[in-house]
């Protein structure tokens, strides 16, 4: 503080002093708040970025999972992946999967968001309904449904004369898949519903009145005024149901197993087998990578996207 | 200000408190590790390529072992064996834990754990190649020196022999089969058990006359439901007339779209017309609760499972019987499956290597494994215990036993994977694929593993020609 003190009389000096202050603040202010999160750095290293590094590494290996030989192949893996009839089916399962998902769980929860966002008595309580599920193990879900799918729906299918739910839809090759991803927007629309809500609280109510006064209602008031305006909300719902679902394991894992056969086999049920069935742990690593690649370019498409879209929307 | 200096010392804290754990650890059991015998360490390590010798703990304070096991019923029996073993050694208790799953779901966690550097002491899993697999990755400890070899009848296949050591040994002799509903049949009009397969087919018109709509209940969802008819195909009739059949397949003598394949899913094709229609969304929980409501006569599983569902029915005791898979034509040729289910082995890092061999040889104690094998409807394997089988749904098949009429369970000594993969394909076939597809796509997985393990032809081999076959 001395130090600087000697450039209060040069003035300009001060200002300078004074500005880098607001953006940084002082030497000790930093040293503090590099000390407070050095911690969080210390165990994000430790469990985020390690693995990650060590995942990439093993991706080069014929690592089995159990024995301690790893023996570097270079890019053997990933050609074998590009040629490998078994993860044609997961990996095209996981893009049906992703997209439907990330469509009807985005849709349903605007809607919900649009409803509870109304002034009425119980909204704060359907509100926690609709969240609860999100609170909840994906793997308790799983086998939650995985019963009613095979017995109270199975009871409900056989009274209605429906066989595709008489005969369990989690066991037909043509519905497992729909059964998971109607799941799946069950478990999550909580929460996606919750960014939509914040997002709609967040806007002007001067905005909605003069639509209002200029005579803009019902479906064109919420094309015209509210979804451009939530256009923040959507982009991150869109990014974050994508990405989640891409990566999606233990729900279907609990609720179908991937089967029958691979109807609904995700790639990462393909990962866990590779690695842990069929001990194939370096394999396993590269469709882990893999898989992550695909989740970082498709989340930098819909990002590049959809911010442009926000930009021209506040333009 | 005074919020800043306490978050300040916080964070130092939390920093200082993060860094000494990961490192004093080691600091404190390096220390530890020169005031412990090596001996047993030292045998395990010796077959561990590149694996740094495990660290050990002084062994005369208080010390906890963990042993994992698949098979849940298991558990009760091992508590009390260890309760046993805790009132004759007070410093040492041993938990059990239950990795759930079946053998797929067993065999993926320990996987995990033995990655992780964190497994169970002792472990529980099924006899066959996987004790090879774990050996090979220098995860067991070698326990020739223990003289359970000795202790255990004669193993006709070593399965659980890697470079000449002995890594594992059976737990108990056991059957598979069928369970059949007595009740439900003798109401039919079927008062003799099936012995061949023209009778067992005969059985289940009479039940589906009788009003059960689906005398044959198949859980396909899990994967041992939806196999369990393959493999008592495969153990009776393919590799029971043809022990050499697995080996042909590989070598490229027999072909995966062969006759024996063929009959197999044909056999499979007119039994599942008894079966429940949603069978590939049934797992084996929902199975059993339909079996002990009565709504089927006949299901594969686990001699196990008959203790299980007399708990969930009462008013099915004595009622159930566990017959061997009545697939001949013939009633000269009627055999069960029986040979050993799971085995026993001692992780290599463990950190109290005398202690858990302590307890791995007092599981051989005739009257623990007698306990132990009982537990799962199954006779010990020790030779000086009682091994007449004490439930009465398993008497019908003493005298097979007896005169020597089984066959031993042949998927063991198949390539690590394939279970999982016959449970693909199988579901596959049973949703609606063609059976040349289903066959091609066996055959193409089963050349996946084949090529992903190019050891394992060798190392097949090397055990038949042990077992002189």
């Amino acid at each position: 503080m001395k130090a600087w003190a000697c450039f209060h009389k040069k003035g300009i000096f001060y200002m300078e002093y004074k500005k880098r202050k607001r953006m940084f603040g002082s030497v000790s202010d930093t040293i503090q708040y590099a000390v407070m999160f050095l911690p969080m750095l210390i165990l994000y290293l430790i469990f985020s970025t390690y693995p990650v590094i060590g995942g990439v590494f093993y991706s080069f290996t014929d690592w089995d999972g159990l024995n301690s030989n790893v023996n570097f192949i270079g890019l053997q893996n990933y050609k074998t992946f590009f040629h490998d009839f078994v993860v044609l089916k997961p990996l095209y399962n996981t893009f049906v999967y992703a997209f439907w998902v990330t469509i009807i769980q985005n849709i349903c929860a605007l809607a919900l968001a649009l409803a509870l966002n109304q002034k009425f008595k119980s909204k704060n309580l359907l509100r926690t309904f609709i969240f609860i599920p999100v609170v909840l193990s994906a793997l308790i879900v799983g086998y939650l449904w995985s019963y009613i799918f095979t017995e109270p729906m199975a009871i409900l299918g056989g009274k209605l004369g429906i066989d595709a739910m008489k005969y369990n839809m989690l066991g037909n090759k043509t519905t497992a898949l729909a059964a998971g991803i109607f799941v799946s927007v069950w478990k999550g629309v909580g929460y996606t519903m919750v960014i939509y809500l914040a997002g709609l609280q967040n806007i002007n109510q001067e905005i909605q009145d003069a639509a209002l006064v200029d005579g803009v209602k019902g479906f064109q008031r919420f094309r015209y005024i509210t979804f451009p305006l939530i256009a923040p909300s959507f982009t991150i719902n869109i990014v974050l149901v994508m990405e989640g679902a891409f990566k999606q394991f233990d729900l279907i894992f609990a609720l179908t197993g991937g089967g029958p056969g691979n109807a609904s086999e995700l790639l990462s049920l393909t990962i866990y087998r590779e690695s842990f069935e069929y001990y194939r742990a370096g394999y396993g690593a590269t469709m882990g990578v893999i898989l992550a690649l695909i989740i970082i370019v498709l989340s930098l498409f819909e990002l590049l996207v959809l911010r442009k879209r926000e930009d021209e929307i506040g333009n | 200000m005074k919020k800043k200096v306490i978050a300040l010392i916080l964070a130092g804290v939390m920093t200082a408190g993060l860094l000494a754990g990961c490192g004093g650890g080691d600091a404190g059991q390096a220390e530890m590790s020169e005031n412990t015998d090596n001996a047993v360490v030292e045998d395990a390590a010796e077959n561990r390529e590149e694996v740094e010798e495990p660290k050990k703990e002084a062994e005369d304070g208080p010390i906890t072992l963990k042993f994992a096991t698949g098979s849940s019923e298991c558990v009760t029996a091992l508590n009390t064996v260890f309760s046993k073993y805790n009132e004759e050694h007070p410093n040492v208790t041993v938990e059990v834990t239950v990795l759930p799953g079946g053998v797929a779901g067993f065999n993926s966690a320990m996987a995990s754990k033995l990655a992780a550097g964190d497994a169970p002491d002792l472990f529980q899993y099924q006899w066959g190649t996987q004790i090879n697999a774990y050996a090979k990755g220098g995860n067991l400890m070698d326990l020739t020196d223990t003289g359970i070899r000795d202790v255990v009848q004669d193993i006709k296949k070593p399965m659980n022999v890697y470079d000449g050591k002995d890594y594992a040994y059976p737990v108990e002799f056991s059957l598979w089969g069928l369970m059949y509903n007595t009740e439900l049949a003798e109401n039919a009009g079927v008062n003799e058990t099936p012995k061949t397969f023209d009778e067992f087919i005969g059985a289940m018109d009479k039940i589906r006359d009788s009003g059960v709509e689906y005398p044959f209940i198949v859980p396909a969802k899990d994967g041992s439901g939806a196999t369990g008819f393959v493999f008592c195909y495969l153990h009776q009739i393919v590799s029971g007339e043809n022990p050499e059949f697995y080996y042909q397949c590989c070598t490229g003598d027999k072909g995966w779209d062969g006759e024996e394949w063929r009959s197999l899913f044909d056999t499979y094709a007119e039994i599942l017309n008894y079966a429940n229609p949603d069978s590939l969304g049934l797992d084996v929980d929902n199975a059993l609760t339909r079996f002990a409501r009565q709504e089927g006569a006949f299901m594969v599983s686990g001699p196990s499972t008959i203790k299980k569902l007399e708990e969930m029915n009462p008013e099915l005791e004595g009622k159930l019987k566990y017959i061997p898979f009545p697939l001949y034509a013939n009633e000269s040729e009627y055999k069960t499956i029986a040979d050993f289910d799971s085995c026993i082995s001692v992780w290599s890092g463990t950190r109290y290597p005398e202690a858990a061999i302590d307890v791995y040889k007092y599981l051989y104690e005739p009257e623990n494994n007698m306990l132990i094998a009982e537990s799962r409807n199954a006779v010990s394997v020790v030779k000086n215990a009682d091994t007449s089988y004490v439930d009465a749904s398993l008497q019908d098949q003493v005298h097979l036993l007896d005169e020597g009429k089984y066959v031993g369970y042949s998927e063991r000594e198949w390539i690590p994977g394939i279970k999982e993969i016959m449970k693909t394909i199988v579901q596959e076939w049973i949703g609606g694929t063609d059976l040349d597809t289903t066959l091609a796509n066996l055959q193409k997985e089963h050349q996946r593993l084949l090529d992903a393990s190019p050891e394992f032809l060798k190392e097949f081999e090397e055990l038949r020609s042990s077992t002189g076959e």
